[in-house]
This record gives C-alpha cells, structure tokens and sequence, in this order.
C-alpha cells in the first residue's frame, strides 16, 4: 500500500480525495513513513516536518468532509526547495551561512500551496546556494539519485527531483537559473517545468541571479505538472520581474493531440555544438518518431550557437550572484563549501561593461532565438548531455555537468521543461527539452502530453522504492 | 603560484572586496578569475548603441508598490 500511495500522481490523488476515497491524513502518514524507511538512502529532504503535515492535512480532511473540497492542492503533499521561505522554519540554502536563518514569513509560491490547502512535507535538499554543488563538504548530506544511489540526481533542486522520483512526495519546488528544475527532472526521470521568466514569483525565494531566477512546478506527469503551474502562476507587483499576464488554465491544451503542432528540432545544440552520449541522441530520435506518428511537423531548425548562450547567461550569472554574496565572500569565505565559494568567486572580476555587455548580448540571442520558431509552436532539444555519474567521481561531474541545452532558455527567459525519454542500458534516466514561446506553457503541455502517453515512461519506477523493499 | 602571481591575484582580490582569502581560496579565485576573463573575451563586442535597450529602466504605478514601501 506504501508504494502505491507514494506513487498516486497529483490527478489520481486529488480524485481520491475529492470522492472521500482517500483521506489526505493516511496519503501524509503513508509518505511520511516511507521518508522514514527511504530517505536516509536518498538525502531529499534537510528538514521533515510531521507536526505541520499532519496538522495540515488533519485541516484538509475535516474541511473536505464538511464539504469545502479547494481544488487539486488540497490535502496534497508538496516538499519546498530549500531556498524558498516557510515562515518559522529555516531557510538554508543548505548552507553554514545561513543555517540558522529562520524565515519570518512565507514566499508568495508557498502561502499559495498553504491557500490551496497543500501539506507541508519538509525542505528539500539543494546545492548550496542553488549552485554549489553536489558537495560532500556541507552542513547536510547531498541528496542521492533513486535510480542508483551512487549518482548525483542533478541539481540544484535536488532533493526536488529525487523525492519525486523515490515516491516520496507527488509535488515539489524547485528553482532554475542555468537549469536547475530542468536537471534533476532529467537525471530523475520526473517532469519539470521552467515557466517563462516572470510567470510565477519569486519573492521569498532566496535569489541566485534575479534576472535569470525562476520558479516552477516538478512532478512524476505532464498534466500534474500544469494543475501545479495553475496554482504558481500569476502576477506580483513586488516581484520586479513579474509578468503581468492574465492566468489561463495550462492543462487546457492536454489530449488536444499533435495533428498540425509544428516543432523545430534543435539537434545542433547536442551533436555538433556539443556531442551528446549516443544513448541521449538515440532517444531524441526515437522521440521524434514518436511525435512525427502523433500527427506533429518535425523539421530541424538552427538556433544561435551554444556558446554563445553559454558565455552571456554564465557572465550575467557570475556577476549578479557575487553582488548577492560579495559581504558573505568578504567576511566568512570559509563558511561556503569549496564547490559553492569557488562558483561564487568567478564573478569577482566581472566589471561593469562586461555585465552591460551581456545583457546587450541577451537582447540579441533573445530575438534570433525567437526570429528561428516563429512559425513553430515548440522547439525539441535535449536537457542533460550525459545520463547521471557517480556522486563521488568529481572529475566526471565536473566534465558532465556543464553538457547541457538548458542555459540558453534561461537566457531567453521561455518556458522549458525536461521530462523523460528512455532509460540508458544500465537503466539510468535519460531526457528530452520542450521550449515553448513566451507565455505559451500551455502548448508545451499539449506536446509533453502527448508524448508521455504515446511512451509511459512515467509509469518506470526506480530499483528498491516499492513496497516490499520498504 | 610564483610570489608574484600571488601578490597580483591578492591585489585583484582586494579590489573586489575580498581581502581575507587564505591561500587555497585566492588559488580559488584566481582559477575563477581566469575563466571569465575567457568568457568575456568571447562577448561581442559590435553592439550598436540601438542595443542599450537592455539597460531600459521600468518604474511602476505608485499604486502597485504595495507595502514595499
């Protein structure tokens, strides 16, 4: 039974809940007795928190029983990221410097999860700063890959993306600045959505780089992902980067089919830019086929070069990132993990018209990159270049980790999301990336949909997080 | 490092602000510095003044402010 709740999508869940079926009091103890029996192997979670969830959920039921049933939300389970304020519980960028900081209230992403009557499960584990990382030199453990535990699961939502993929929560946060939702959704086999720069807000979010911070919605399916994005998404006038754009529902595209869906195919960004593992190359072809027979026009399609992305998005990171902890790097240096102070540090010597420079560059590569899709709906690309390594070998993580296509959305600010697209021989999770137009989460849902129910790759679980291993 | 890449890169580091890097972290730092001195080498450096567009500035309606105030 553990197993079958800690697996229950976002969909099937609230079904059961909303028609009394299932109490949201039993869905929380049953996941928090299999983060008891599991996460010591993983590492998702910094901070669980029973006393909150159960309180919450004990609300949920007792308003559902009387007949005040909120919406997909309620009584559900969700794990925070933990750079994303809960007021009264520690925010700490799973770092020393801030292992103490207490948030005073709630970031706007959570009082929506708490209004729409979520339970609380816990913090989940990070790099430090969503960028150090993954290191074995913090105050917390790094969270570790359900499909095989001696493998880094992306990052930085890390312990986001292995606490889905280990059944041990049906919803999660996670943030993304060069990728980091669309990471760990790779390398864990889970859905992740970076909404359009603006869509969803980050205030109480602790920022890595604010003009390239996003929030947004991980998952084991497409469809839970929209109905999360639902909830996220809306204007803030205290969040100087949000977007005013009217809230739509994005699952409303979903099951519309692919007949007519023009995709551009960005094969460049992993073969002749960078060479992707055959495996993952393999996979988007297949993927192609696959939408190709959905009724969808494929046709490859040349965005600027990676690099180019890469150096701009790396640079205004760099700079914007060392404003934010220049005091910390000063005063405490030897408080950061190696990993972190050393990311950190790289935008020390970035000066003024450098960061001018690549923000000018960001206009530029933003309107070639929307000149090339504009007759498409989508672009396909890949996420991560590699499948996971091991945790421990640094040189493969530091090879492997900086291979990927995500950073140039993060430079255009569009939506994209990865999601999974096979598994490796040796059973390790590979991926695939939508990109949609600004504001058009929507169609990449039509598309991912479709995908994930021509495939069911979603259905896959990892070795040992079923019931009789628990 | 020879003594006076030391001195240099402890003089970079000062003027960024950081003047208590023990040795491993101004070693740190200097690997930083030199990758993106790298990367800004490879920015365009063409861009027509059409392009400042980028540093737009964008104020809101005092109403929207909300209690930022």
């Amino acid at each position: 039974m553990s197993a079958e709740l800690g697996f229950l999508s976002i969909v099937a869940a609230s079904e059961l809940i909303r028609t009394k079926k299932l109490s949201p009091v039993e869905l929380t103890k049953a996941l928090l007795a299999r983060i008891e029996a599991l996460d010591p192997k993983f590492n998702a979670f910094i901070r669980v928190t029973p006393d909150i969830a159960l309180a919450a959920a004990r609300v949920a039921e007792a308003e559902i029983t009387a007949g005040g049933w909120r919406g997909v939300m309620h009584g559900m389970p969700f794990g925070l990221k933990d750079i994303i304020d809960f007021a009264g519980l520690p925010t700490t960028c799973h770092s020393k410097i801030l292992a103490q900081n207490v948030a005073k209230s709630d970031s706007v992403v959570t009082t929506k999860l708490k209004a729409a009557g979520g339970v609380p499960m816990g913090k989940l584990s990070t790099h430090e700063f969503a960028i150090g990382g993954p290191s074995l030199d913090l105050p917390w453990p790094p969270a570790r890959n359900p499909w095989n535990r001696d493998c880094h699961p992306g990052g930085s939502s890390s312990g986001s993306g292995a606490a889905l993929a280990a059944g041990l929560l049906p919803a999660a946060l996670g943030t993304d600045t060069g990728g980091s939702i669309r990471n760990p959704a790779s390398m864990c086999a889970v859905v992740g959505l970076k909404p359009t720069y603006g869509r969803v807000s980050r205030r109480g979010v602790f920022p890595l780089s604010n003009s390239l911070d996003h929030v947004g919605p991980m998952t084991r399916t497409v469809r839970d992902n929209a109905l999360l994005l639902n909830l996220l998404a809306g204007f803030d006038a205290q969040d100087p980067g949000s977007a005013d754009e009217p809230a739509i529902d994005f699952a409303r595209d979903i099951g519309k089919g692919l007949k007519g869906v023009r995709i551009g195919l960005a094969r460049h960004l992993y073969t002749d830019d960078q060479m992707a593992h055959p495996e993952q190359v393999a996979a988007i072809d297949v993927a192609v086929d696959v939408l190709a027979r959905l009724g969808a026009e494929v046709r490859e399609i040349r965005l600027p070069p990676f690099d180019d992305y890469m150096v701009c998005c790396r640079i205004i990171l760099g700079a914007e990132s060392f404003a934010i902890h220049r005091r910390w790097l000063a005063e405490r240096p030897g408080d950061y993990g190696a990993y972190g102070r050393q990311r950190l540090l790289n935008g020390a010597t970035i000066t003024a018209a450098d960061y001018i420079d690549a923000l000018r560059q960001r206009h530029r590569l933003t309107h070639r990159t929307l000149e090339a899709m504009a007759d498409l709906d989508v672009v396909l690309t890949a996420s991560s270049l590699d499948p996971t390594c091991r945790i421990d070998d640094l040189e493969a993580v530091a090879r492997t980790y900086p291979r990927q296509a995500r950073q140039p959305f993060n430079v255009t600010g569009q939506p994209a999301l990865a999601m999974p697209a096979g598994f490796t021989t040796d059973g390790l999770p590979l991926s695939l990336q939508l990109v949609g137009h600004p504001f058009d989460e929507a169609m990449i849902y039509r598309v991912a949909a479709a995908y994930e129910e021509a495939t069911r790759w979603c259905d896959r679980r990892p070795p040992g997080v079923c019931e009789a291993d628990v | 490092m020879t003594p006076s890449e030391r001195d240099k890169t402890k003089e970079r580091a000062a003027a960024a602000g950081l003047s208590n890097l023990t040795d491993a972290q101004l070693a740190e730092f200097a690997a930083g510095a030199k990758s993106m001195d790298a990367l800004v080498r490879r920015l365009p450096k063409d861009l027509g003044g059409a392009d400042e567009m980028a540093l737009v500035f964008r104020l809101t309606p005092r109403a929207s402010l909300g209690d930022r105030r």
